[in-house]
């Protein structure tokens, strides 16, 4: 995708017009966190997982860890 | 005994119920130092002088008809402007905000209210939370107490600023990527930047809700108990935080660390850190083994990955917030903010999906590897020394701001507790400080650790120079 293709983009879906200096830093930090994103999820994300357990992960230590009273 | 400005939290209610000091004079001095000294350290949005007073006159009354007072009745406090209350304006650190009234309080400041703390005004923050230097090209730089030519940490500059220079004994801040541990840390205070969920977001300007957390700013672990104990808990307004488990953090104050476990992991954190952060680093780690810990060595699962997914939400969110801004208002917004929020209107909504379905997955993985079975991990809160606002205002401001929160930012994703301990300074003057990473909800483990860390160290009973009585 060109700089123009990005400014374009970014134009028609979202309203904000970005100058030639702000789409090129944009789209290369998009461009290098989308591609580490994306390769992680591709060895992690499988139709067999819940999606979104983080709050499972949080329940599963919901108990406080040391003898403190619980809040009245 | 010490001057009343540097009592504290639990110092100013113990003396407050015991009948040594009324409110109102407690509250009339800290109004008179916020007035006097907030504005060298631009810490201070707005002063509410009346009333504040007029709370401190009805705490003063009803002790003197011998009413059961609340755990913070009668100490001052004052919060990062993005805190909402009815009826008063709150900007958010923005142009875009600096006309806005909310009609309602927010959860948090409600809770404060109801155990009797004064709210003595609004403290300065980094334009929409969005900055680790406490940078606002809107409202002006924070400027850090101990050296005004370096900034006080962001994004919750004032309360970090106000808190060291012992205006109030405490501040709200909040957290999306290192905003409370920032300031915290480089004010050479205590911070700490609760679980998600554990304290309401209800009524605070959002930045990113998947990320963001609020908590309390203190001069020692024991006063950040004290609040975080006040204003945690189940909100029906918030349902992140429906599941949430809060205690009276005081009771698991033991004094020492008998039968837990620090991991300190060597890659990524300790690596990042230069030869007298980590001498400090270690220094703390000596005192925490003296005290009864057990400390062993662990690794860190993939940092690049758990960046790139912070960064990724945090953009994601914060353009969705303020995309009409972005759209209608760019000038309105200062270039750095722009630039840090507007990949976040480029990206596939496959990816963002991608980043919360697998932040389970990461926060297990970051567990299991980082903690490896220990009660908590030990890292820095920010591996380099303060920079100076100069260093992070230049052109390549952007690598700097990166160091500042290598060590902050992954754990917002994760979702994780964590507290920032102040533990010493650097060549520069300026404060150093740790990190406690705990488990989710293991913040009585954190707190305890930090208070016991505390009742052998002085460093934060240290005050800035030229901050002394007024």
């Amino acid at each position: 995708m060109t700089e123009d293709d990005w400014t374009s983009r970014m134009r028609a879906l979202n309203g904000v017009t970005l100058d030639a200096a702000q789409a090129a830093a944009a789209r290369d930090v998009a461009l290098g966190i989308n591609a580490t994103i994306e390769a992680g999820a591709r060895e992690r994300i499988t139709l067999a997982d819940a999606p979104w357990s983080f709050a499972t992960l949080c329940a599963s230590f919901s108990a406080p860890t040391t003898e403190t009273k619980a809040k009245p | 005994m010490s001057a009343m400005h540097e009592w504290g939290v639990v110092g100013t209610a113990d003396a407050i119920a015991k009948g040594e000091v009324s409110a109102e004079k407690v509250a009339t001095l800290a109004l008179d130092r916020l007035e006097r000294m907030g504005p060298r350290f631009n810490a201070i949005m707005l002063i509410t002088r009346d009333s504040a007073l007029e709370t401190a006159r009805a705490v003063d009354q009803a002790r003197a008809r011998g009413e059961r007072l609340g755990p913070l009745a009668g100490v001052p406090l004052a919060h990062k402007d993005l805190y909402y209350r009815a009826g008063r304006v709150c900007t958010g650190g923005s142009l875009i905000r600096k006309d806005f009234v909310p009609d309602t309080t927010s959860t948090a400041l409600e809770r404060l209210d109801a155990a009797g703390a004064l709210d003595l005004g609004t403290l300065h923050l980094a334009e929409l939370a969005l900055s680790p230097t406490g940078f606002n090209a809107q409202y002006g730089h924070g400027l850090n107490p101990w050296n005004t030519a370096y900034g006080p940490g962001g994004s919750s500059s004032g309360s970090g600023a106000a808190v060291a220079a012992r205006l109030v004994p405490a501040a709200l801040g909040s957290d999306t990527a290192g905003s409370i541990r920032h300031p915290a840390g480089m004010c050479g205070i205590t911070g700490i930047k609760p679980t998600h969920g554990l304290v309401p977001l209800y009524g605070a300007m959002p930045l990113a809700p998947s990320l963001d957390t609020l908590g309390p700013l203190a001069t020692s672990a024991r006063d950040a108990a004290r609040i975080l104990s006040v204003i945690g808990g189940p909100d029906p307004r918030d349902a992140s935080s429906v599941n949430a488990t809060v205690c009276d953090y005081e009771t698991a104050l033991t004094g020492d660390l008998a039968g837990l476990t620090i991991a300190v992991p060597q890659a990524y954190y300790r690596e990042a850190a230069t030869p007298e952060i980590n001498a400090l680093l270690d220094e703390s780690l000596r005192v925490m083994t003296d005290a009864g810990a057990r400390v062993i060595e662990t690794a860190v699962p993939d940092m690049a990955l758990i960046n790139a997914l912070i960064m990724l939400v945090m953009a994601v969110e914060g353009a969705t917030l303020h995309r009409k801004a972005l759209a209608e208002r760019p000038q309105d917004i200062g270039a750095q903010v722009r630039a840090r929020l507007m990949p976040g209107l480029s990206y596939p909504a496959t990816r963002y999906a991608e980043a919360l379905m697998m932040r389970g997955t990461i926060a297990r993985e970051w567990l299991a590897t980082a903690m490896g079975g220990a009660d908590m991990v030990h890292i820095p809160t920010f591996a380099i020394p303060v920079p100076s606002i100069a260093e992070t205002t230049q052109a390549d401001f952007a690598t700097v701001l990166g160091k500042l929160t290598h060590c902050t930012r992954g754990i917002n994703y994760l979702g994780l507790p964590a507290v920032a301990v102040p533990c010493g300074f650097t060549g520069n003057g300026l404060p150093a400080s740790f990190q406690l990473v705990g488990r989710p909800y293991g913040e009585d483990v954190l707190l305890r650790a930090a208070d016991a860390y505390q009742q052998r160290t002085d460093f934060h009973k240290r005050i800035p120079p030229d901050c002394g009585a007024l």
